[in-house]
């Protein structure tokens, strides 16, 4: 039984069918990188592994029970999502808002203890985020509120976390720092899914592979064997071409 | 600031509102007498005056403000900005429609009161009704019929406002400003308020939640269909029983919780009582100055909320920026 499983799932945004009868079973211990195209369905793939999306038809089952059966409260201690974007229209400090990631495992009647402080902090140590704990949220970059948001995820402590674009807005050194730490958690046997834009990022940081290419159809294995120049071509469209360097693929596409 | 130090502070002030509202008027009280008259060791004209007349009003006055605060955060959580006030949905309206009405037909004031509430509930539900639709409760949604919804009170009101006998005129523009003026029966406003507070406390950090987003909370396990059903009959509520009570007092709602998130941030858990104290506060002071200022002439209080509380924010906004 996998962490995450789909049966059969179909989904799709209006009317437009983006993905038909999908069939995905997302282990403990594996990354997997969803590729695709603009408007393909990644991102709606990923509201729908969660819930937050209606299924037009099968089942998504986490931990072997259904998810439209379960609670918010009891989807979020197991299974966390990086939204594309945040927005604040209210104050909040970066403390306030990392530990917001607990509430899931805090009663309706409790408060934070100092353990809840703790993971926070650590998470924000993690996003080297800890020297602007007191810092309003408005006032941070892009990037930094991406490392928040982050650390945040990290916080909650889900077996399972599905990633959309998690690398928007980051610069390189901090880049590295997320793929770390998503390779970490991975090791120590969670799960995770990543929504990426490039293919070097996905050959590298992934054990494996979703293409969607949204007009209904799929493709998923083992990063070496599914991502090909050819398929990585005309999955997007223009021309990529791959080179071999001390055994590993690199995808040249400028 | 501290939040507690500022709750403590908040109630010090509410407390000394009370003193200063009972105290004054027509005829002065002062605290000590206050004190013998409320425990019951003295009686007399002042004791008369005070349990007939200033209690009453203190304690409307300082419910009103109350639920008007409180709704106007849950307002602004449920509608994510923080421009919305108790107002922005139609509730007001509705009420002001009906109690125009109540007037025009000549009603005493216990009607008058009864048809606001029946005009803001009844705005409730319609809007409630418009916007669920085809199912889908989006807060856009939700807004644009709320906002609709409240320009066709108004319209209604200009109307019945410009068919008005002369002499109904004053009467029907100080209901329309909020006004204290006529009641007796306080309680119902302070248990409504009392209940909406314990009822949203426990829900208060899935506020925290939402106030980021409907996607963020709801991923953070937050119900969030509930929630904002929750907060909606909560909010309109409250805003009824307001605007049934006093008309409607502007400002209150939409500065009130904004004002105390310059002061102690966003935790709900913090704000919604603060908002209650706060806005109740203000209230009681706004009353008793728009009842002695001009003394015998009154003056509607929703005038004085805005007269006291503009000052005070845009101060504490130019303080918050450096």
């Amino acid at each position: 039984m996998g962490l995450l499983e789909a049966k059969q799932i179909s989904f799709g945004v209006s009317k437009r069918l983006l993905c038909k009868e999908l069939d995905i079973t997302l282990n403990a211990g594996e990354c997997w990188g969803v590729l695709g195209p603009n408007g393909s369905g990644k991102t709606t793939l990923l509201h729908t592994l969660t819930g937050l999306h209606p299924l037009q038809e099968g089942e998504v089952t986490l931990q072997g029970q259904p998810i439209n059966e379960m609670t918010r409260r009891t989807i979020a201690r197991q299974l966390g999502l990086l939204l594309q974007d945040s927005h604040d229209p209210f104050p909040a400090t970066v403390w306030e808002t990392a530990l917001s990631g607990r509430h899931p495992h805090i009663g309706r009647w409790q408060s934070e203890t100092e353990q809840d402080w703790q993971i926070a902090l650590d998470a924000l140590q993690q996003m080297q985020l800890d020297d602007m704990v007191s810092r309003q949220v408005q006032t941070l970059s892009g990037g930094e509120r991406r490392r928040l948001a982050f650390a945040t995820l990290l916080t909650q402590r889900p077996p399972m976390m599905l990633l959309d674009e998690p690398l928007n807005h980051l610069d390189l050194r901090h880049q590295q720092l997320l793929l770390k730490r998503v390779a970490e958690r991975c090791r120590n046997g969670h799960g995770a899914v990543m929504v990426l834009h490039d293919p070097n990022q996905a050959m590298h940081h992934c054990d494996r592979i979703l293409l969607l290419t949204g007009d209904g159809s799929w493709q998923q294995g083992e990063s070496r064997e599914l991502l090909t120049s050819e398929r990585l071509s005309e999955l997007y469209g223009c021309r990529i071409e791959s080179v071999e360097l001390e055994g590993r693929r690199w995808f040249q596409y400028l | 600031m501290r939040p507690l130090p500022l709750l403590l502070l908040l109630a010090l002030i509410t407390l000394l509102g009370l003193v200063v509202a009972l105290g004054t008027g027509s005829v002065s009280i002062t605290p000590a007498e206050l004190w013998l008259s409320l425990s019951g060791q003295h009686q007399g004209l002042a004791s008369e005056l005070l349990f007939n007349l200033r209690l009453p009003r203190a304690l409307a006055a300082f419910a009103v403000g109350g639920m008007l605060a409180l709704a106007g955060a849950q307002m602004q959580v449920l509608l994510g900005n923080p421009l919305a006030d108790p107002y922005i949905l139609g509730t007001s309206g509705g009420a002001a429609v009906g109690a125009l009405l109540a007037m025009l037909l000549g009603a005493a004031t216990l009607e008058v009161n009864l048809a606001a509430l029946a005009g803001a509930l009844g705005s409730m539900f319609l809007v409630f009704g418009l916007a669920r639709g085809a199912g889908v409760w989006s807060t856009t949604r939700l807004l644009l019929t709320g906002v609709v919804v409240a320009a066709g009170w108004g319209a209604i009101i200009s109307f019945l406002l410009s068919v008005a006998p002369q002499e109904n005129l004053p009467g029907m523009l100080f209901w329309l400003m909020g006004d204290l003026a006529h009641n007796d029966t306080p309680w119902a406003g302070l248990i409504i308020l009392l209940l909406a507070l314990l009822f949203t406390l426990p829900s208060a950090r899935s506020l925290n939640l939402l106030a980021r987003g409907e996607q963020q909370a709801a991923v953070l396990g937050v119900g969030v269909v509930a929630l904002r059903l929750q907060l909606y009959l909560s909010a309109s509520l409250l805003t009824a029983t307001a605007v049934a009570i006093a008309g409607s007092v502007g400002f209150v709602g939409l500065v009130v919780p904004h004002l105390l998130r310059l002061l102690i941030g966003s935790d709900h858990r913090w704000l919604l009582p603060a908002s209650v104290l706060g806005g109740g506060s203000l209230l009681l002071f706004a009353d008793t100055l728009a009842r002695t200022l001009f003394a015998p002439q009154q003056l509607p209080v929703g005038v004085l909320t805005a007269l006291l509380g503009v000052p005070i924010f845009l101060f504490l906004l130019q303080r918050g920026e450096k």
